[in-house]
């Protein structure tokens, strides 16, 4: 007589990957967050051969494969290069309705993400015509900062048309 | 199309390893790589074809980190790829999509940035989730449960582990691309406690940051190159079974299945009379002696011997390591292209105060941690 083992469905055996990283932002993007954190000013990073300025700024330009050498203050106005406004809520994000958008901010070749704040999102309609692309913003610092990206937001300046 | 029969490195670089960049971030040592193997072949970005990347998300903390680093590689609006295995795999690779006519020059490149991630506990989210992560298996343990498996004695195969970890971090010291520049004494490895048994603290070597990367090219690039090409003549890889199989690992049979497929592919018969030097794997002490067998440098049970005996030396008869290998510079993940560009300095001339006499043909060999279930080995060849 051999008894057989069963089971009452599928076997689970539950796992968990937890690693904790300790990333190094760089000497480059570091002057970048204490620039905002202490100074409240928002800093691009300039290639020399092709004069892009990028935000978040970059040690090194792709395109031209050079290391990029001057820091030029941008901002801290901006337009808005694409957008979305989020009404379901994700883990570990603010409680919806929040927006947010690329912007190119003034004297900056790229686009930089953020929250955009100034705009009633009751209406996703309504609220996307104030977001509609070439809109202006300005950056608004936090009270307390910790030179982190969220150290500033982008603050809906009204309609420019 | 029109398949190419030879490959060459035309040039390549690794950053100045240190235990920590932290002046960087990851895609900034990729540039820094990328700009001076490009420098170091005499090239500019526009001139390659493609970008070869080899990188590991775990380690990166970044998932499928080649999205940010392939245009610090060099790749924006250009072909490139990743392998997920061993830095040494962007070789492989970038030589087949050379040899495929499609491609005349690439850039292979890998990286280590292990600093900003907990290794044993990443080392350990690759084993088996049911059977091997309970157990608390990791590279270290792995490692020291594959050195229980060779067939000779305990204690001479221990006292060789010493002479080869003196040898390499000897060759280290002397070597200024390498990590540890400092040597040890036989007497200091004999005093470290065992991390786990039979391998001591001393002989895991401690791990860097860096990348490596190499300008690879067509028979026909390599001909207006403004540098001594160096030949990829042959090259072999095989992928062995997932965990330890009934054969003795420390013979490494995935390892002679890759090296007799380099070997035939270059011509090579007797790699222990018609090879000058060998860059190899050795995470630890004990896969250098274990590659000797397997690569055929000496014969089966000779290896622990050979390194007693001094014949891998930097000026012995098959120098091994002359750079220090892994344990003077350990690039996790990152070592085997580590290998291949020591073997390229070598085979150019340009190895600086570890240069072995006169070399003209070399072997370099990369393989996975991970009780070695990867291995890829090239012939390489100065003329
Ligand atoms: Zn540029």
């Amino acid at each position: 007589m051999s008894e057989t083992a069963t089971t009452s469905g599928p076997l689970i055996h539950p796992g968990e990957w937890h690693i904790h990283y300790d990333y190094a932002v760089g000497d480059t993007a570091a002057r970048f967050f204490t620039e905002l954190r202490d100074n409240m000013k928002v800093y691009a990073r300039r290639c020399p051969s092709c004069g892009r300025a990028f935000v978040p700024p970059r040690a090194y330009c792709e395109r031209c494969f050079v290391k990029t050498t001057d820091w030029v203050e941008v901002g801290p106005e901006g337009v808005v290069e694409a957008f979305t406004i989020v009404y379901e809520p994700f883990d570990g994000l603010p409680v919806p309705p929040y927006a947010v958008a690329y912007v190119t901010l003034d004297g900056a070749s790229t686009a930089l993400a953020n929250f955009v704040t100034g705009v009633d999102l009751s209406d996703p309609e309504v609220a996307s015509e104030a977001l509609a692309l070439g809109s202006r913003v300005a950056v608004a610092f936090a009270g307390k900062r910790e030179g982190m990206i969220t150290d500033f937001h982008f603050e809906l300046l009204g309609h420019n048309k | 199309m029109n398949i190419q029969s030879r490959v060459a490195i035309l040039g390549g670089a690794q950053t100045v390893p240190a235990a920590c960049r932290d002046d960087v971030r990851l895609e900034e040592l990729v540039f820094e790589a990328a700009e001076a193997a490009l420098a170091d072949a005499g090239m500019e970005r526009g001139e390659l074809d493609t970008v070869v990347m080899a990188g590991a998300d775990q380690m990166d903390g970044r998932s499928i980190s080649s999205m940010m680093t392939a245009c610090p590689a060099g790749a924006y609006l250009k072909d490139e790829i990743r392998t997920t295995v061993e830095g040494s795999y962007a070789a492989v690779l970038a030589c087949m999509r050379i040899m495929s006519g499609e491609f005349d020059t690439a850039l292979a490149i890998t990286w280590a940035k292990t600093s900003e991630s907990p290794y044993d506990r990443v080392s350990t989210l690759s084993y088996d989730p049911f059977y091997e992560r309970p157990v608390g298996l990791s590279d270290v343990l792995d490692a020291a449960a594959v050195a229980s498996t060779f067939p000779g004695s305990k204690s001479e195969l221990a006292d060789a582990a010493r002479s080869v970890t003196v040898k390499n971090r000897a060759n280290g010291a002397a070597n200024p691309r390498a990590f540890l520049r400092a040597p040890v004494s036989r007497e200091l490895l004999g005093d470290s406690p065992y991390v786990a048994y039979p391998i001591r603290r001393a002989e895991v070597p401690e791990a860097c940051d860096g990348a490596v990367a190499v300008v690879l090219g067509s028979k026909r690039r390599a001909e207006s190159s403004p540098r001594q090409a160096v030949w990829m003549d042959g090259i072999g890889w095989a992928t062995g079974d997932y965990g330890i199989e009934a054969a003795p690992p420390a013979r490494m049979d995935t390892l002679r299945a890759a090296a007799e497929r380099a070997y035939t592919m270059a011509g090579v018969t007797d790699a222990s009379r018609e090879v000058d030097f060998a860059e190899v794997f050795d995470a630890t002490p004990y896969h250098e002696i274990f590659a000797y067998e397997a690569l055929g440098l000496v014969p089966d049970g000779a290896g622990p011997a050979f390194a007693v005996a001094g014949g891998s030396e930097l000026h012995g008869d098959l120098p091994v390591n002359p750079s220090g290998g892994l344990q003077a510079t350990n690039l996790r993940f990152a070592s085997g292209l580590g290998r291949i560009l020591e073997a390229y300095l070598q085979l150019g001339g340009r190895a600086g105060p570890v240069q072995v006499a006169s070399p003209s043909q070399g072997i370099a060999h990369g393989a996975t941690t991970f009780p070695a279930q990867s291995h890829a080995v090239f012939v390489m060849r100065n003329y």
